[in-house]
């Protein structure tokens, strides 16, 4: 299922819909949070690890979202709008929880416009690009990938300080994690937060973000 | 005029630098004395906080406590007492002091909110953090590390000699403290663009219910998200390290004026389709402009049935001109009327205009009720005008602003509590709760629920959801002791006033 507003730039769709299906729904000059690459899980995946190489605050690209919370509770978070400060902000916790609030439904992400965007990739590593302004960064092996939309001037501008060659075709990790998308050093991708490495390790979570999981 | 002093750039808050208008707060004996305040009369608390604090953090006659019992918009209970602590190590000492009383603790900025988040609903200890004021910036990571206590436009000011800014605006950034904008997670003017004050939070230090402090860090378990818009219900935040970042280098403004409310909203919508992404794009309907123009004569046109005031920017000048074309374009289709700022003088002035809003409608009635509606664009004009038609039907006196390119809509019900039925307001101020959430929206976008919008939470939030919120509240404060009476509402709940 996916639902797209073009007037009001969001969309809501089945926290299972993979990436690239997310991008052959999208509107004309509309982009969502993630690079047009495929990742374990689609976009539940993706919201349940807090995004994959957004140099960005992701957590504000999710609007909304329904899920089936550890005690079996459906909970609705958050909305459509991007201001919403209406009781606690469960979406925030979520994003990012590794499953640990439970397992999202569907999902209600920001799109941002974009009258150009680019895929490019070189040789090199994340710590290169400290002050690049692409939107998405992420190194792939020794590979260095960043994807831009915006103005076109603006798109030129960065890609041309990254350099290297623009990627065509879709990029699917998929085959890198059979053992599931998890957190760790080694693993075939890396983006400003962490490691991304087969199999199930995930970070811990605090005392006070147990309490809080608990409560739920 | 900063009636708060500005917080420094680094080293401790000493009392030398305390801000004047606390020093006329003082409990110092030698000044403050009066026969009816005295210490026997005290609250066990206040006796007990002013022993371990000194008597200089400790305000507890009765005017002075009075002063700590409201907000920018609502009145609430007078404390027992408050605390004015100057580090970390005062609050937690101000808070163990309290939960062994079994007394409310109710923590409060510069106390410039809409909602009554800072107003005590029960007798509380009132954490004032106005003396919490260090800030220092990282120009290299890019950072402001603040205290609670810091005036929000101090660390744009800190940060602008490093090439650096901090985005979000809100309305009261002249007075509010960023410790009051995280409780409530406000937002301002830029935030259509730049977004909220949230999505600047890196890290945070709060003081949880049993006087413990946790430091947040956000990259994975989000709980920094959560304390962020609770109000002060789930913890009392007190230090916080946020992302600057490099102010546009052009900036570009015009004012469209429109027959109608739905033009303008058309227009956004048309103008934000194209491809335009305005650093600012607020809206005034005729009775907004026409109390501005009363106010300030500063040539808005009185006869427009809506007005839209946008801004442009970025680094590169021909990137700004053309979104500001695509602006213009827009809104000369839907037709309206458009100016464009020739100097920046003359945009400063369209922009003060902007910001004179609330001392404007002030001089209309003496109060009013603030809505701080948000609802899809797609919606914008319907609501508008249902929201108008409301006003009409009830008589009283409602004017309608706000950050329209985030669907953020501030309908203001003026009255005079003398001559005016305070129900009828509360009836309106619900109808338009109601339009709001019949249309997708929700309740509040950045002034928060506080005690004002408690009742409209039933309609809002489904009871399943609404049950997870307060186990969300019970894990972290399970005797309900963080400013109680706010932000979630019981059942039956019986509005406070």
């Amino acid at each position: 299922m996916i639902e797209v507003s073009a007037s009001d730039q969001y969309m809501t769709l089945s926290a299972d819909t993979p990436l690239l299906e997310v991008y052959a729904a999208l509107p004309a000059g509309l982009y969502p949070p993630f690079p047009p690459i495929e990742l374990p899980g689609g976009v539940g995946g993706v919201i349940s690890r807090g995004g994959f190489a957004q140099t960005f605050f992701f957590g504000a690209e999710v609007l909304g979202l329904s899920f089936i919370a550890p005690s079996g509770r459906r909970i609705v978070a958050g909305g459509r709008t991007v201001k919403n400060v209406q009781g606690y902000d469960l979406t925030r916790p979520f994003v990012g929880s590794f499953g640990s609030l439970g397992q999202a439904e569907t999902v209600t992400l920001r799109m941002r416009p974009g009258l150009a965007a680019a895929h490019h990739y070189r040789s090199g590593t994340l710590e290169e690009v400290q002050d690049s302004r692409a939107r998405f960064l992420w190194q792939d092996g020794e590979t260095l990938h960043a994807f831009h939309f915006g103005h076109v001037r603006d798109v030129e501008a960065v890609i041309k300080v990254f350099g290297g060659e623009p990627i065509t075709g879709a990029l699917d990790y998929r085959p890198w994690f059979p053992g599931g998308m998890g957190t760790g050093d080694g693993g075939p991708l890396r983006d400003r937060r962490f490691g991304w490495a087969d199999g199930g390790y995930v970070p811990e979570p605090t005392a006070l973000f147990s309490r809080v999981m608990d409560g739920l | 005029m900063n009636i708060f002093g500005r917080g420094k750039t680094s080293g401790n808050t000493s009392r030398e630098n305390r801000r004047p208008e606390k020093d006329g707060l003082m409990t110092d004996p030698r000044t403050h004395t009066r026969p009816s305040e005295g210490s026997a009369q005290m609250h066990p608390l206040a006796t007990e906080l002013t022993h371990a604090l000194g008597s200089r953090k400790v305000l507890v006659s009765a005017g002075e406590r009075r002063m700590y019992s409201y907000d920018a918009i609502q009145m609430g209970v007078v404390p027992v007492c408050v605390a004015l602590p100057e580090s970390t190590a005062d609050v937690v000492l101000a808070v163990k002091a309290a939960r062994a009383a079994g007394i409310p603790i109710v923590g409060r900025g510069a106390a410039s909110g809409l909602s009554g988040g800072a107003a005590p609903t029960q007798p509380s200890l009132v954490l004032s953090f106005t003396r919490m004021t260090e800030l220092s910036i990282d120009p290299v990571r890019r950072e402001a590390h603040v205290q609670a206590g810091v005036i929000t436009l101090a660390i744009s000011e800190a940060a602008r000699p490093h090439g650096l800014v901090y985005p979000p605006d809100p309305a009261s950034f002249r007075t509010s403290t960023i410790g009051g904008n995280l409780a409530e997670n406000a937002g301002g003017p830029m935030c259509f663009k730049y977004g909220v004050t949230g999505d600047y939070v890196k890290a945070l230090e709060f003081v949880d219910a049993d006087g413990e402090v946790h430091r947040l860090t956000r990259d994975a378990y989000d709980l920094a998200g959560l304390l962020i818009g609770s109000e002060g219900t789930l913890g009392l935040i007190t230090e916080a390290t946020l992302r600057l970042s490099t102010p546009a280098k052009f900036t570009r403004t015009l004012m469209s004026s429109f027959p109608t409310v739905g033009q303008a909203a058309e227009a956004v919508s048309s103008a934000i389709a194209a491809g335009a992404v305005p650093a600012k794009l607020e809206f005034m309907d005729q009775a907004c402009v026409n109390a501005i123009e009363d106010y300030l004569h500063v040539g808005l046109p009185r006869d427009a049935g809506a007005m839209l005031l946008v801004d442009t920017d970025g680094d590169d000048l021909e990137t700004v001109e053309e979104e500001l074309a695509l602006v213009e374009a827009a809104c000369q289709s839907s037709g309206g009327t458009v100016r464009r700022a020739a100097t920046d003088t003359e945009a400063a002035s369209l922009w003060q205009a902007r910001r004179s809003v609330s001392p404007a409608l002030g001089r209309i009635r003496p109060q009013r009720m603030n809505e701080d509606i948000v609802v899809p664009r797609s919606v914008l004009s319907e609501v508008v005008r249902e929201v108008e038609a409301l006003g009409v039907a009830s008589g009283l006196k409602l004017v309608q602003f706000g950050h329209i390119g985030d669907g953020n809509l501030h309908p203001n019900i003026l009255f005079d509590p003398r001559t005016e039925s305070e129900e009828a307001v509360h009836a309106l101020a619900q109808q338009i709760a109601s339009v709001a959430i019949r249309h997708g929206g929700v309740l509040s976008g950045e002034h928060g629920i506080g005690s004002m919008k408690l009742e409209f939470m039933a309609e809002a939030v489904d009871p399943v959801t609404l049950a997870c919120l307060w186990d969300v509240k019970r894990a972290l404060d399970p005797q309900e002791r963080l400013n109680p009476g706010k932000v979630l509402p019981r059942p039956g709940e019986a509005r406070h006033d």
